[in-house]
C-alpha cells in the first residue's frame, strides 16, 4: 500500500505544477509566474496565495505585466514576513503577515508582534489589524496595542468582536483610532490608552 | 379536499418565514388558455439545508384537469450545486389521491442554469379504509393503484430581464403520447416580481408535472411577491452594498448571505474559488446566500453585483489588491 502510495506521489511530481495557470493565463504570463511559485517552493514559501494572486489578478482583467508585478510583491512581502516571523511561520500567518506591509506595517513591527506571541497563530489578528491600518490607525500605535492584547492572551474571536465594536462605533459617527482604543480599553481595561 | 390542504400549507410557509423574518418563498399565480382557461398556484421555499413548496392548479372545468401538490425535502449547497431530496404529496389527479419522492439538483454557471429531477408518485383512486379490532388493527384501500415515475431535464439562460428556458419531461407508465413533454419559453423581468412570459410546447401547463400532456402556446403572466420580511436576518439597507454575513454551519460549511436591495445577481470571487464566479442564489428581497466548505482562515473575497466591477463586501473594508482596487479580508472562525 505504502508502494502504491509512493509512486502516486511520483507520478503526481510529475505532472504539469500549476495547471491552473496555463488554463488562465496566457503563455508568457503563465511561465513568468510559475518561475515566481518556483522561487518560492525553493525557499520554503507557501505557493498557493501567489497562484491566487495571478488568478485574482486574470479575473479582475488586470494585464499581464501587472499580474507579474503583483505576484512578485506578494513574493516580496511572504519572504520578508517569513524572515520576521521564523521560519517555521503558517501559510496563514505570511499572508497575513504580507496584508501588513500592504497595509503600512513594518517588518520590525511584525517581528515585535512575534515576541509578544511566539506560540499562537498570529493571521486573524493581524489580518484584522492589517485592515484597520489602511482605515488610518498608526502602524506603530497598532503595534504596541497588539502586543499588549497578545500578552493578555485575547483570543482570535476577541480581535474579530474588535472589529465588529470598531465598525460599529464609526457608522455611529466616532472616529476610527478613538474607537480603536475604546475597543482595546474593553478587552484589556486599563491598557486602552495609548502609549 | 387537497387544495384546501395545498393552500393552508402555502399559508403556513408564508406564517412561518415571517415570523422568522426570514426572507419569504416565491409566490407566483400564473394563468393562460390551453385553450381552456386555467390559473395557477406555486410557492416554494429554498432554504441551504431545505425545501418545501405548494402547487395548486386548476380551470373552470375542474373535472378534466385539477392537482394539488405538496413537497418538502432536505437540501444542500456546495459550490455551484445544489442538491434537494425528499417527499411530493398530490390528489385529485391521475385519477386519485396519493403521494411519492422525487430528487434533484441544480448546477449554476454564470448566466447558465441546469436543473435536473427524478421522482416516482403512486396515486390510489377510490377511497383509503383503517379498520381495527379488539384483536388487530388492519389498513388497505379501496380501488387501484397507479405508480408514475417522473424525469425533468431544464436549463436556463439570463441574460439582463430576459431568461430563455427550456425542459424536457419523461413519465412512465402513461399512455404512448403523454411519455414525453417538452416546452421552451421565453420570460421577460423588467423588473424583479413581474414576469411576463410565452411558452410553446407539449407539456403539463402549470406548475405540474402529472396532469396530461398538451399542445398549448402560453401566454402568460406571474407574480412572484416578494415580500419584505418582517425582521430582516441582516441589517437593513446602507448604500448600494447594505450586508455580508457569514456563519458557521455543521459539517464543516460557512453559509454566506449577502444583501444588496435590487440587486438581480451577485457573484461571489475568491480565493477558494480559485477566483472563478460562484453565483449566490437568490432567497428573494435582495438576499442572496451560498454555503461553501471552509475551513479556518483568512480569505480575500470580492463581489460582482449584476456583473458589475469587483466590489468589497459590506462591512470589509479591503486592503489594496494590487491591481488599482480593493479585496474584502474574510476571516472564517
Amino acid at each position: 500500500m505504502i508502494g502504491l502510495l509512493g509512486v502516486v506521489a511520483v507520478l503526481g511530481g510529475l505532472q504539469d505544477p500549476e495547471p491552473r495557470l496555463r488554463a488562465r493565463l496566457d503563455s508568457v504570463t503563465a511561465r513568468t509566474v510559475e518561475a515566481i511559485v518556483d522561487s518560492a517552493r525553493i525557499r520554503g514559501l507557501p505557493t498557493e496565495p501567489l497562484i491566487q494572486k495571478a488568478l485574482e489578478g486574470r479575473a479582475k482583467g488586470a494585464p499581464g505585466p501587472r499580474i507579474v508585478a503583483a505576484v512578485g510583491i506578494l513574493l516580496d512581502g511572504l519572504r520578508r514576513a517569513q524572515s520576521a516571523l521564523g521560519p517555521g511561520a503558517r501559510g496563514d500567518d505570511l499572508l497575513a503577515g504580507s496584508l501588513w506591509f500592504r497595509a503600512g506595517g513594518s517588518p520590525e513591527q511584525l517581528g515585535r508582534l512575534r515576541l509578544a506571541a511566539p506560540d499562537r497563530s498570529l493571521a486573524v489578528a493581524i489580518a484584522v489589524s492589517a485592515e484597520l491600518l489602511t482605515r488610518g490607525w498608526p502602524p506603530e500605535e497598532a503595534t504596541e496595542l497588539l502586543e499588549r492584547l497578545f500578552r493578555a492572551r485575547v483570543s482570535d474571536s476577541a480581535f474579530l468582536a474588535l472589529r465588529t465594536g470598531v465598525n460599529d462605533a464609526v457608522r455611529g459617527g466616532a472616529s476610527l483610532v478613538p474607537a480603536v482604543r475604546a475597543e482595546v480599553a474593553r478587552l484589556v481595561p486599563g491598557k486602552g490608552q495609548v502609549p | 379536499m387537497i387544495g384546501r390542504f395545498a393552500g393552508g400549507v402555502l399559508l403556513g410557509l408564508l406564517a412561518a418565514t415571517a415570523a422568522q423574518g426570514q426572507a419569504p418563498p416565491t409566490v407566483a399565480v400564473s394563468s393562460g388558455v390551453e385553450p381552456r382557461p386555467w390559473f395557477g398556484l406555486d410557492t416554494r421555499l429554498d432554504r441551504p439545508a431545505w425545501v418545501a413548496g405548494a402547487s395548486f392548479v386548476g380551470g373552470p372545468d375542474w373535472g378534466q384537469f385539477r392537482e394539488a401538490t405538496v413537497r418538502a425535502g432536505l437540501a444542500r449547497e456546495r459550490g455551484p450545486f445544489r442538491w434537494s431530496i425528499g417527499g411530493i404529496g398530490l390528489g385529485s389527479t391521475l385519477g386519485g389521491t396519493g403521494g411519492g419522492v422525487f430528487g434533484g439538483g441544480r448546477f449554476r454557471m454564470g448566466r447558465f442554469e441546469v436543473t435536473g429531477e427524478v421522482g416516482q408518485v403512486a396515486t390510489v383512486s377510490g377511497s383509503w379504509q383503517l379498520g381495527a379490532t379488539a384483536a388487530s388493527a388492519d389498513s388497505g384501500r379501496k380501488g387501484s393503484a397507479r405508480r408514475v415515475g417522473h424525469g425533468v431535464l431544464g436549463g436556463q439562460w439570463r441574460l439582463g430581464g430576459i431568461e430563455l428556458h427550456g425542459r424536457l419531461i419523461r413519465r412512465s407508465r402513461l399512455a404512448p403520447d403523454d411519455r414525453t413533454g417538452w416546452d421552451l419559453g421565453v420570460g421577460v423581468v423588467p423588473f424583479p416580481q413581474l414576469r411576463v412570459e410565452l411558452t410553446a410546447g407539449r407539456a403539463p401547463i402549470g406548475p405540474s408535472l402529472y396532469l396530461p400532456f398538451r399542445n398549448h402556446l402560453t401566454i402568460g403572466a406571474s407574480w412572484a411577491e416578494r415580500r419584505p420580511a418582517r425582521k430582516p436576518d441582516v441589517a437593513p439597507a446602507a448604500g448600494a452594498l447594505s450586508a455580508f454575513e457569514v456563519s458557521r454551519r455543521r459539517g464543516g460549511t460557512v453559509a454566506i448571505v449577502v444583501r444588496v436591495a435590487g440587486a438581480r445577481q451577485i457573484d461571489l470571487i475568491a480565493d477558494f474559488t480559485d477566483w472563478t464566479p460562484l453565483s449566490l442564489g437568490s432567497r428573494g428581497g435582495g438576499v442572496f446566500a451560498v454555503e461553501v466548505p471552509l475551513a479556518e482562515g483568512v480569505y480575500l473575497v470580492n463581489l460582482r453585483i449584476d456583473g458589475g466591477p469587483p466590489s468589497v463586501p459590506a462591512g470589509l473594508e479591503g486592503v489594496d489588491d494590487g491591481f488599482g482596487g480593493r479585496v474584502g479580508v474574510l476571516v472564517v472562525r
